[in-house]
């Protein structure tokens, strides 16, 4: 091993560095059972029994295939912008991006969707996957840019690029690309061609989920299994260790913002093309928030973003039935949604002393065995 | 082109501007009191959301608009208290702490405003506030219109950039909160309880901008609809980066955004070659050019962002 790679990997195994323990996946499971306790004192509040409330908001997702199909549906965008959060806030960086980044991809996507509809699908699909990876690599690399070169919160640059999109995104439908009828801001259907074709019959849920469940495997090799990976995390874990070390932290700060501007990109193409068909002002409103939440109740990691990510499209559907069934406002989700972000985290900083705690208990456990097993020898030992 | 460049023109683009720029000046400067003490307050956006809600509500119940700003304030300061808990106690990361409060807010407000007045097609309508022509001052040409012929908020609104400043850099409240937000381990040295100074200008931001927010419902629409806030708070958190943490600066943010806000209503009406939507951009934009430091330098509180502990 050179000592280069020595002192990346001293960094890395420094005390703190989180590994995996039984608060990995106690943390998230407590949080959402204590989010939905603290909504039913809401529901409570209103006079509506939370049992029967959850009963529609978790089981009327499983009633039938299309119900099931929806929640994968509203889950594909939200795990993209979610890997999106995930492969930033592994570089350290907090891209509030997403939400713009996707429009960016959106914009794309339909752009190209209606000006090649009519080549064969596989071309068309091709290049409005392509047109959307670079208008949110695009829309990822102006605040990685301007992070590298000059300092500026990558957070508040993302923040204020969102407006920027939806504004973009609003003129496009009203002028340039509003459609041939005039009568509403959203343009046309982009060809048939170009549409994401149905993975099962009867049902929305179209190809973009498998697209995101291979760049969620993708970005975890990339991040885990890679030298490339190995430098964005190292740039994230310690910035000063990994320029000491020889790496150059602007270069892969901008790489690591286009990479996760690219993703969630992609969310717009498979919003387009998989489900609208077009573009209208206000679509898809809130995903890239949305994938925020997903990557921090799953613990930041490719795998857990895919679990949370379906979790919260379960959530959305499912209100919408705990909506018609019982009548409490939809709504109630965000505030579930709210308290299982904040819950999240504060369990996490609880992490290290509950860990420390177990750890403790666990070696005063050992001990006494020792103890006893030792005594239990001499004891023997006398007999004999 | 004439008809619109005549001085009824300015008058109604410009009083527009003014009352336009109070609810991100309200907001904006509650921003500068928790950033100057070292938190960032994104969600500023879901408190203003609140407010407005909150004004609704107490105006609607007590058949007072100053209750009503009241019960905003009040409820600023709560949805703050929630968000100082997590961010200076148990010192969760301040940006995502902003958003769930946004999130938060968005639910809070549009369930119980459904719990409380039901699905209904028509708005509810409460008290608010009128114009108050202040007298001798309203009857001057041009100046008369524009500057006095507001409703109270927007006359306290513009009080507080003096009030902040006085505060702010003239009295040992407003040093402690420098110095929190600059060197929090040099303040804790001289005996400033840093925590709670955060704390306490966190709950400022809420009722300030839980009084933004009311603004918008009690003395603009004089309604609450769902998501009404609609980006005011992202935009009261850019006027204070653009206005470089200070009150005259935020002043002067606030005065540009309401000016490009005002004028981008006109061009959707007048028609003109410039979209609209690029004005709306513009303060997002303007923020980023701040950030980059090529027109001056902007230099944020050094503490910003980081909690601290013993």
């Amino acid at each position: 091993m050179s000592a280069l790679d020595k002192r990346i990997r001293d960094a890395f195994l420094k005390p703190g560095a989180r590994r995996w323990s039984v608060y990995s996946l106690l943390v998230p499971i407590v949080s959402v059972l204590l989010a939905l306790v603290l909504g039913s004192v809401l529901l409570l509040f209103i006079g509506i029994n939370p049992l029967e409330a959850y009963w529609y908001l978790i089981f009327s997702n499983f009633s039938n295939t299309y119900n099931i199909a929806e929640v994968l549906v509203k889950a594909t965008p939200i795990a993209l912008t979610g890997l999106a959060f995930t492969f930033a806030f592994r570089t350290g960086l907090f891209n509030i991006g997403g939400e713009g980044q996707m429009f960016a991809g959106a914009m794309a996507a339909v752009f190209v969707g209606l000006k090649t509809g009519h080549l064969p699908p596989f071309v068309t699909i091709g290049l409005c996957l392509a047109a959307a990876i670079v208008a949110g690599g695009i829309w990822g690399f102006i605040p990685g840019v301007l992070k590298g070169v000059f300092g500026s919160s990558e957070i508040i640059v993302t923040i204020m690029f969102n407006y920027v999109a939806v504004y973009l995104l609003s003129f496009l439908v009203d002028k340039p690309l509003r459609e041939a009828a005039g009568f509403y801001p959203q343009t046309d259907m982009i060809g048939e061609n170009a549409f994401l074709p149905f993975l099962i019959q009867n049902t929305r849920l179209h190809i973009g989920l498998v697209v995101a469940i291979i760049l969620s495997i993708l970005v975890y090799v990339v991040l885990w299994k890679t030298p490339l990976g190995f430098r964005l995390r190292a740039v994230g874990y310690n910035p000063d260790g990994a320029e000491y070390a020889g790496i150059n932290i602007r270069r892969n700060m901008i790489l690591a913002m286009v990479i996760s501007g690219a993703l969630a990109g992609v969310a717009g193409f498979t919003e387009i093309n998989g489900i609208h068909h077009r573009m209208m002002d206000n679509f898809s409103r809130n995903v890239g928030f949305d994938g925020i939440a997903a990557s921090l109740l799953g613990g930041a990691t490719p795998g857990g973003v895919f679990v949370s990510s379906i979790l919260l499209g379960m959530l959305q559907t499912g209100a919408s039935a705990m909506q018609r069934g019982v009548g409490v406002p939809a709504n109630i989700v965000s505030i579930i949604q709210a308290l299982i972000i904040i819950l999240v985290l504060a369990g996490n900083m609880m992490r290290p002393k509950l860990e420390l705690r177990l750890k403790v208990k666990r070696q005063e456990r050992e001990e006494r065995e020792a103890r006893q097993e030792s005594q239990g020898h001499q004891e023997g030992g006398i007999d004999a | 082109m004439n008809d619109i460049m005549n001085a009824a023109f300015f008058v109604a683009l410009l009083s527009a501007a003014l009352r336009l720029s109070v609810p991100i000046l309200f907001a904006a400067l509650g921003g500068m009191f928790s950033e100057r003490s070292g938190v960032v307050n994104i969600g500023l956006e879901g408190i203003m959301l609140t407010g407005a809600f909150a004004g609704v509500v107490g105006s609607y119940f007590t058949g007072s608009q100053w209750l009503g700003a009241l019960v905003a304030m009040l409820s600023g300061i709560a949805l703050a208290a929630l968000f100082a808990l997590i961010t200076v106690k148990v010192q969760i990361n301040q940006i995502v702490s902003g958003i769930a409060i946004n999130l938060l807010a968005v639910g809070l407000t549009s369930f119980f405003f459904r719990a409380l007045f039901g699905i209904t097609t028509t708005p509810i309508t409460v008290n608010a506030f009128s114009p108050v022509s202040l007298p001798g001052l309203s009857t001057l040409p041009f100046v008369g219109e524009v500057l006095f012929s507001q409703t109270a908020l927007v006359y306290i609104a513009f009080l507080l950039v003096p009030v902040s400043w006085f505060i702010l850099y003239k009295t040992s409240w407003g040093l402690s909160i420098r110095t929190v937000g600059e060197h929090p381990t040099a303040a804790d040295t001289v005996g400033i309880p840093v925590n709670r100074v955060r704390t306490l200008c966190v709950l400022a931001s809420g009722a300030l901008a839980g009084l933004g927010g009311a603004f918008l419902s009690l003395g603009q629409f004089n309604m609450f609809v769902d998501n009404m806030i609609s980006g005011r708070g992202f935009i009261a958190v850019a006027a204070v980066i653009f206005g470089r943490w200070n009150p005259k600066g935020i002043l002067i943010a606030s005065l540009i955004f309401g000016v490009a806000d005002a004028l981008q209503i006109r061009l959707q009406t007048a028609g003109i070659g410039i979209p609209y939507q690029f004005l709306l951009m513009f303060p997002y934009l303007l923020t980023v050019v701040a950030l980059t430091g090529i027109v001056g330098k902007t230099v944020a509180p050094k503490a910003l962002g980081k909690a601290y502990a013993k």
